[in-house]
């Protein structure tokens, strides 16, 4: 599998890279590319964990309090491991 | 849509701008802080159903609530000036604007769950194993790249990545509400660093470093069990001081995080004014304070300890010293404030006399000693706390009207004799099984006369200072000359009273004694005299005896 990814990710970037090439990009320009690129990915990872956190509502694990650790949430809890 | 982003961040930088140009003192910022985390103590009470509210647990919501708020805050205010070099002043007062997302946890907690499911609590990892820094290392990465706010959680299964399900589930890590309130911090903390350096690879690496405090601050208790090799679990933090058993699971924690924010305030201190900040250290008075610290340390030995201590033990020892050395730097900022006319004439150096911090200053840095060292005192012990109120009343009487016992000789030395055998008494009374009326009481008598005899001592040196006061110290109502001449001889005396009173080392006392007593006499009374040979000579002479003597 990384074989894999490694060999996609040389592929895609050599493309990548050819193609600015042709593209006479200044160093300046690539630099913004780069950024916007990057700023992109900062709002998308900020949405998707947002998203995924917000819909995670169904997955709450029920954690034993150790004042009150009851056998029934012991057994919810197990209950809960073998569900996933 | 580039209007849009335009307004949008128009808006949060004039919220930023408002916050950093508001006129919030020192003491508002901890009151803001300690408001916030005690509301999030009360909701949290609702939304998860365990009842804080008990007096049993006032613990943790009066202290454990707030020293994890103010920990975390120093920690991202700290994060941000290294990655900004902003002023640290205007961070900490930008902070102030993510308060209010701490209570989210618990309202979406309870708009989702009616506090049925969750409890916010420190993350408990379920690796049995004891971890090696490179175990722990790829438990981060594993955490930053998975875990809730993992840069690869899709809300799926994360076997396809991970094959060792035991040392990583992290479904355990946190709940609900918790989640989506930190990854809010973590965005607009995010942006915050975007804003001010309009840098996106530094607003990535603002992300990366807040997951590292968050993973530092949420699975806390347990690197310390990890550090320990102890089992994983809360249960470690139970009945395992032997000095005070009651120093327990909110106790040692509160008492880690305040050792962290005593260090982190002294940095925030030198990055806010170096010249400030070492203005206050030098006014530390390091032979007074040593003095304290080494009448604590010898009522410890007075103790006589029968175990071996362990981590937690030694911890009860760190936090009392914390006390000690917070409740001295109160008592001189105190004086600082009562004595600022005679300083400026005999103490010039001093930060208030010498105009390098200003009043207003040292009375807001006197609240927080004086609440820090009470606090660090009461979780050291409570015959410990004790010792150390009771030091801090005599130190008021000692500098304030209407009493200003300072003002009247040999009271004033006494007051601080007292002092002394006070460190000496909590020194003795850490050890939880001992009590006050096994302290031998020869030595209380020995200390209060040997001090209240020999301390006339610091008094030589404020001699201008008192006179201008009308404080009626020995060299002010005698002179200078013939005050030398008394204290010199009272010093001398103070050597002298060991022997006497211990005939049974009679013998073996006398002669050093003797020779102290004259070099300590020459000490005062030469022309050119210097407090610290003299003090020096007073250790020299009472280490070795007071270890000889008990």
């Amino acid at each position: 599998m990384a074989s894999i990814i490694a060999l996609l990710y040389l592929h895609f970037t050599s493309n990548v890279l050819s193609l600015l090439k042709n593209m006479n990009l200044s160093k300046q320009k690539i630099r913004k590319i780069i950024e916007i690129i990057l700023v992109i990915l900062l709002v998308l990872y900020f949405f998707k964990t947002l998203w995924v956190n917000i819909m995670s509502y169904d997955k709450v694990y029920r954690i034993p309090r150790t004042d009150i650790e009851t056998e029934e949430i012991i057994n919810k809890n197990n209950q809960y491991e073998k569900s996933n | 849509m580039k209007n849009f982003i335009d307004k949008i961040v128009a808006i949060f930088q004039n919220i930023i701008e408002s916050l950093e140009n508001k006129k919030i003192g020192l003491i508002s910022w901890c009151i803001t802080v300690l408001i916030f985390s005690l509301m999030r103590g009360f909701l949290e009470n609702i939304s998860v159903g365990f009842d804080y509210i008990n007096q049993k647990q006032s613990l943790f919501l009066f202290f454990h609530f707030p020293a994890f708020y103010f920990i975390a805050f120093s920690l991202f205010i700290l994060l941000s000036y290294v990655l900004t070099k902003e002023k640290i002043k205007k961070i900490s007062k930008a902070s102030l604007g993510l308060l209010p997302f701490i209570l989210l946890a618990p309202i979406f907690d309870f708009l989702i769950f009616q506090g049925k499911f969750t409890m916010t609590k420190y993350a408990e990892p379920i690796w049995q194993k004891t971890l090696g820094i490179g175990d722990m290392i790829i438990f981060f990465f594993k955490y930053s790249l998975f875990g809730p706010l993992g840069f690869l959680n899709f809300g799926g299964s994360i076997s396809f990545f991970d094959n060792q399900q035991n040392l990583f589930s992290l479904n355990y890590i946190s709940n609900y509400g918790l989640k989506i309130e930190l990854i809010l911090i973590i965005m607009f903390f995010s942006f915050y660093i975007l804003l001010k350096t309009k840098n996106i690879w530094k607003a990535f690496l603002a992300v990366f470093l807040s997951q590292v405090l968050l993973f530092l601050i949420g699975y806390f208790p347990f690197i310390i069990t990890n550090f320990l090799k102890l089992p994983n679990s809360t249960l470690s933090f139970h009945r395992v001081s032997k000095l005070n058993p009651i120093f327990e699971w909110d106790y040692i924690v509160i008492s880690i995080f305040l050792v962290f924010v005593t260090i982190i305030s002294l940095a925030w201190f030198f990055i806010y004014d170096k010249r400030k900040f070492l203005a206050f250290i030098k006014n530390m008075r390091l032979p007074r304070l040593g003095m304290y610290l080494g009448a604590f340390w010898y009522g410890v030995y007075l103790a006589d300890i029968p175990f071996s201590l362990n981590f937690f033990d030694y911890l009860i020892l760190i936090i009392a010293n914390l006390a000690i050395i917070l409740s001295w730097m109160f008592a001189v900022g105190s004086n600082d404030i009562v004595d600022e006319r005679v300083d400026k004439i005999s103490n010039s150096n001093r930060p208030l006399a010498s105009g390098i911090m200003n009043k207003e200053e040292i009375k807001s840095i006197n609240i927080i000693l004086r609440v820090a060292s009470y606090l660090t005192a009461f979780l050291t012990g409570y015959a410990f706390f004790v010792t150390i109120i009771i030091r801090s009343c005599i130190s008021y009487l000692y500098s304030n009207e209407p009493f200003r016992l300072k003002k009247y000789p040999i009271i004033s030395t006494f007051c601080l004799a007292l002092s002394v055998l006070l460190g000496t008494i909590g020194g003795y009374l850490i050890l939880s099984s001992n009590t006050i009326y096994d302290f031998p009481v020869k030595l209380v008598v020995l200390i209060l006369v040997v001090f209240t005899l020999s301390m006339n001592v610091i008094h030589i040196k404020d001699y201008e200072g008192d006179k201008e006061d009308g404080v009626r110290t020995i060299p002010v109502i005698f002179g200078l000359e013939d005050g030398k001449l008394i204290v010199g001889i009272m010093s001398a005396l103070s050597f002298l009273i060991p022997p006497l009173m211990y005939q049974d080392k009679f013998n073996i006392l006398i002669i050093p004694s003797i020779v102290f007593s004259f070099l300590a006499f020459f000490l005062i009374n030469r022309k050119d005299f210097k407090e610290w040979p003299v003090l020096l000579l007073y250790y020299i002479y009472t280490l070795p005896v007071m270890f000889y003597l008990y």
